[in-house]
């Protein structure tokens, strides 16, 4: 639960960057993508439906899941045993990550950027608006982990 | 200034409006396309079914060797003529005990248990996988108020419900669900389109709720869930069987055991290529389907808007530029025709009610198809044969096409009447090719690729003949006066005769592939050429069916002359035909001559050819009956081509009717005045009667082909 909370809410911080528009409908978009992500992003042509040719936009939201899930399991491994990692890997669920997140350094920041941006480019999001996304993401996940020090100094 | 053609929503009010309120509602194209593909489902699951299915059958013993030394023992090659059910007689039972019925229904159960399956569960996984839910009305209530008035002018009194589909961030609309429980699912764009361009968002609704208006919604999930069906059950074993068969050189199932003269790889790629055929062929009946709705639902939201301009914006859309991959794996997905098409049937009906040739050779296929588990040499020399019933396929194959033939004729001119027959003149061979029987039988007897062309060249004939017989006997019909008594008749009468010459003529058409497969197999008789061979063997077709069916004979010549008679009758015209200028003496003293001249060509051709054939299955010239037979045939064509050449109007009709009147004087004057042959049995007469309308038939088709072409040709421009 604590996951779905971390990742609802670093969505919502990506999407009010990138994409303000959407967060009206934010809440209902990110459970209706429940389990699986990013897939919904883009569609395809059904029968009987209106049939115009595929589009090029992308619902920011639908990307945000995907890539949010994506690094949480990818931090997954960083945390916790392989038993529950892989219990993880079963339920198609990312694993657990701890909330507030520890700190994290530099290189493993660089490599969760590089993760994020590789998979918002496979769900069809354009290059600069990618970059934008890791970027973001990058600096909330450092924001908070920064955060957490400070808790743990403070206390 | 001219009148162009009425746009779309005029036809489509027209067309389906107006008998459905009169309660007599005729079946939509598209549902004579979703009948196809069952039939093309069925009868390839009849024939390529996964030998898994086998399993529960009589297997019992492929004793090849027992059936080849039966057909080498009873047929040797000095040539008598055998019929198939002649050779299934005597080589009963040498092809051993196997029983594969139980395998065949098995599969045709399975088939149809994973169609009905999806067709239940398919709207609620739906709603469960896409996470629809229903449109808010607190959240949206002007959307909520405006779907409202449009289910009430689209549908009236009719339910439906509106979902969204809220991750979707494209312009799309899409209607699922049952006849019962309809749902219209809007995607996000859509809402957001509602704000922007309120009348785009009608459009897209309302090509919605025509789909759900013209219950579209049964016929797409039938024809989706059975698609899936068939790929699960028939072609993904099929698939790995012939993949198999390829790599180890021997073609899948139990053909190895059934196969007494060939075998190996190239029966294994046999195999595999009539599989990869076989769906391309269902690929393209879906698509028919799926196609023609999407251009009904059009028209239909246009006689509700009838501005096509927010339409044809939205079909404006630039297409994304693709690499071939991309291309080819869009085109497997295809559902939709092309948006040039949709924005150019907004405007031209033709593209909504023409059949054309896709649709022609869907349906040629599917006929060689559906009658290939009865009519083959291979189902006839079955000794444990599943019954299939010819007749109900027949009749359902032939109201499709005329219900396209008729749908068509309602359009100016013969709009997509050449194309359509077209694609049944290339169907019908396609279908022979791809039918399981035409491994097994090439299997049983590997006669000659020139012989197994010039069969399949007979079929397209066929193919193109039935086409514009349909077409003529339709457009005839069509021709009576609407709204009157006269007009229903003519219509009830074509359909009944369309119906009545495919159920009489399309078994022996097909029988005849048989024939000549038993001709090669017994080398009888020993005809070189294979185009003499395909004759000989329809000779024998025409001289055994009436003979074994009494009634075959005098019922062709009623169907073929007597009904296109009464249906012309019926269309005649209350006004009077102005009346002809007369001829000039010296003009008809030259067309006198001319249908002399052609009288003598056609005499000789027909004697020529029929002393060939007759001396290969009767004897050569010289007995009494070859030589009755022969001068029977140049009676005939004279005759018949001399009349059709002088005939104004109905050449082929008079032409046979003079042929038949002159044939019975000719025959009964040999009778009494050459006692040589009055010896001859009273078959043997009636044998000489039937090579004169033979032959009179296609010295009149003939004569009048090149008649109108010269006519056509000499035709000043401008002249109508």
């Amino acid at each position: 639960m604590a996951d779905d909370v971390l990742a609802a809410g670093l969505g919502r911080n990506l999407v009010a960057t990138l994409a303000p528009a959407e967060l009206p409908l934010f809440d209902q978009t990110w459970q209706a993508l429940g389990r699986n992500p990013g897939r919904r992003g883009r569609r395809r042509e059904e029968p009987l439906g209106f049939g115009l040719p595929e589009a090029s936009e992308v619902l920011v939201t639908a990307v945000a899941s995907g890539v949010v899930t994506s690094v949480l399991q990818d931090l997954g491994k960083d945390f916790g045993s392989w038993s529950v990692r892989m219990l993880a890997r079963i339920r198609r669920r990312p694993p657990a990550v701890p909330d507030p997140l520890p700190p994290l350094p530099a290189a493993r920041l660089r490599q969760i950027r590089q993760t994020a941006f590789r998979k918002a480019r496979k769900l069809g999001m354009p290059e600069a608006q990618a970059e934008a996304l890791a970027d973001a993401l990058i600096s909330d996940l450092a924001t908070r982990g920064a955060g957490s020090r400070a808790e743990a100094g403070g206390s | 200034m001219t009148a162009g053609p009425p746009p779309a929503a005029e036809v489509t009010a027209g067309e389906a409006d107006a008998p459905r309120s009169a309660g007599r509602a005729l079946p939509s194209g598209t549902f004579a396309a979703f009948v196809l593909l069952i039939g093309v489902a069925l009868a390839a699951a009849a024939g390529f079914h996964p030998a898994l299915f086998d399993l529960v059958s009589v297997q019992g013993n492929g004793n090849s060797a027992g059936y080849e030394r039966c057909i080498q023992a009873e047929f040797p090659p000095s040539g008598h003529t055998v019929t198939p059910a002649q050779m299934a007689r005597a080589c009963a039972g040498t092809q051993g005990t196997q029983d594969l019925r139980a395998g065949i229904l098995l599969c045709f159960g399975t088939m149809i248990l994973l169609t009905a399956i999806q067709y239940a569960a398919g709207p609620a996984w739906r709603i469960r996988r896409r996470r629809l839910r229903p449109v808010d009305q607190a959240m949206y209530p002007e959307l909520a108020g405006e779907l409202e008035r449009l289910r009430e002018q689209a549908l009236g009194d009719g339910h439906v419900e509106f979902l969204i589909d809220i991750v979707n961030p494209a312009v799309d609309g899409l209607a699922f669900g049952r006849r019962k429980r309809p749902y219209v699912v809007l995607s996000r764009g859509m809402v957001a389109l509602f704000g922007a361009d309120r009348a785009a968002f009608r459009a897209i609704v309302l090509h919605e709720l025509a789909h759900v208006r013209n219950r579209d919604l049964g016929v797409t999930a039938v024809t989706l869930a059975l698609w899936r069906s068939f790929v699960i059950v028939v072609m993904v074993p099929g698939s790995i069987a012939a993949l198999v068969g390829i790599l180890v050189g021997h073609p899948p199932g139990e053909f190895g055991q059934q196969i007494p003269f060939v075998s190996g790889a190239a029966m294994a790629w046999l195999y595999a290529a009539q599989l990869a055929g076989l769906g391309a062929l269902a690929w393209l009946t879906r698509y028919t389907v799926l196609r023609s709705r999407e251009l009904a639902a059009d028209a239909r939201a246009l006689s509700w808007q009838p501005d096509p301009g927010p339409l044809r914006e939205l079909f404006e859309v630039p297409a994304r530029r693709r690499s071939l991959i991309g291309r080819l794996r869009r085109l497997r997905r295809r559902t939709h025709p092309h948006l040039r098409v949709r924005r150019a049937a907004l405007t031209e009906p033709d593209l909504l009610l023409r059949q054309d040739f896709g649709f022609g050779l869907v349906l040629g296929t599917c006929f060689s198809l559906d009658l290939d588990p009865a009519v083959s040499a291979t189902a006839q020399l079955r000794t444990n044969p599943l019954y299939w019933p010819v007749t109900p396929f027949v009749l359902v194959l032939t109201a499709v096409l005329w219900l396209a033939m008729f749908r068509a004729a309602s359009l100016p001119g013969s709009s997509g009447g050449v194309r359509a027959r077209l694609g049944l003149a290339a169907g019908l061979p396609l279908g022979a090719l791809l039918a399981p029987s035409f491994a097994t039988d090439h299997a049983l007897a590997p006669y000659p690729v020139s012989v197994q062309l010039t069969s399949l060249l007979l079929l397209a004939l066929a193919g193109w003949l039935l086409g514009m017989w349909t077409q003529w006997v339709v457009g005839t019909a069509r021709r009576t006066p609407p709204g009157t008594a006269r007009r229903g008749w003519a219509i009830v009468l074509s359909a009944l005769l369309v119906a009545g010459v495919a159920t009489l003529l399309v078994r022996p058409v097909y029988e005849l592939r048989t024939w000549v497969f038993i001709a090669s197999l017994t080398h009888y008789p020993a005809l070189a050429n294979p185009v003499e061979l395909v004759a000989a063997s329809g000779q024998l077709v025409l001289d055994t069916y009436p003979l074994t069916y009494g009634y075959w004979l005098p019922a062709c010549l009623a169907l073929l002359l007597a009904a296109p008679l009464l249906v012309g009758l019926l269309a005649r015209r209350d006004d009077a035909r102005p009346g002809q200028a007369p001829v000039p003496r010296r003009s008809r003293a030259a067309a006198f001559w001319t249908a002399i001249g052609w009288a003598v060509v056609a005499a000789w051709l027909a004697e020529a050819a029929a002393s060939t054939l007759n001396a290969a299955l009767f004897g050569p010239a010289g007995s009494p009956f070859a030589d009755l037979m022969n001068w029977s045939a140049g009676v005939g064509a004279a005759v018949a081509a001399a009349v059709a050449a002088l005939a104004p109007s109905a050449p082929v009709l008079k032409s046979i009717l003079a042929a038949l009147a002159c044939g019975v004087v000719y025959l009964a004057l040999a009778r009494t005045w050459f006692p040589g042959i009055v010896s001859l049995r009273w078959s043997d007469w009636m044998f000489s009667l039937t090579q004169v309308l033979e032959a009179a038939l296609l010295a009149a088709l003939l004569t009048t082909g090149l008649t109108t072409a010269f006519r056509a040709r000499r035709k000043p421009a401008g002249e109508p």
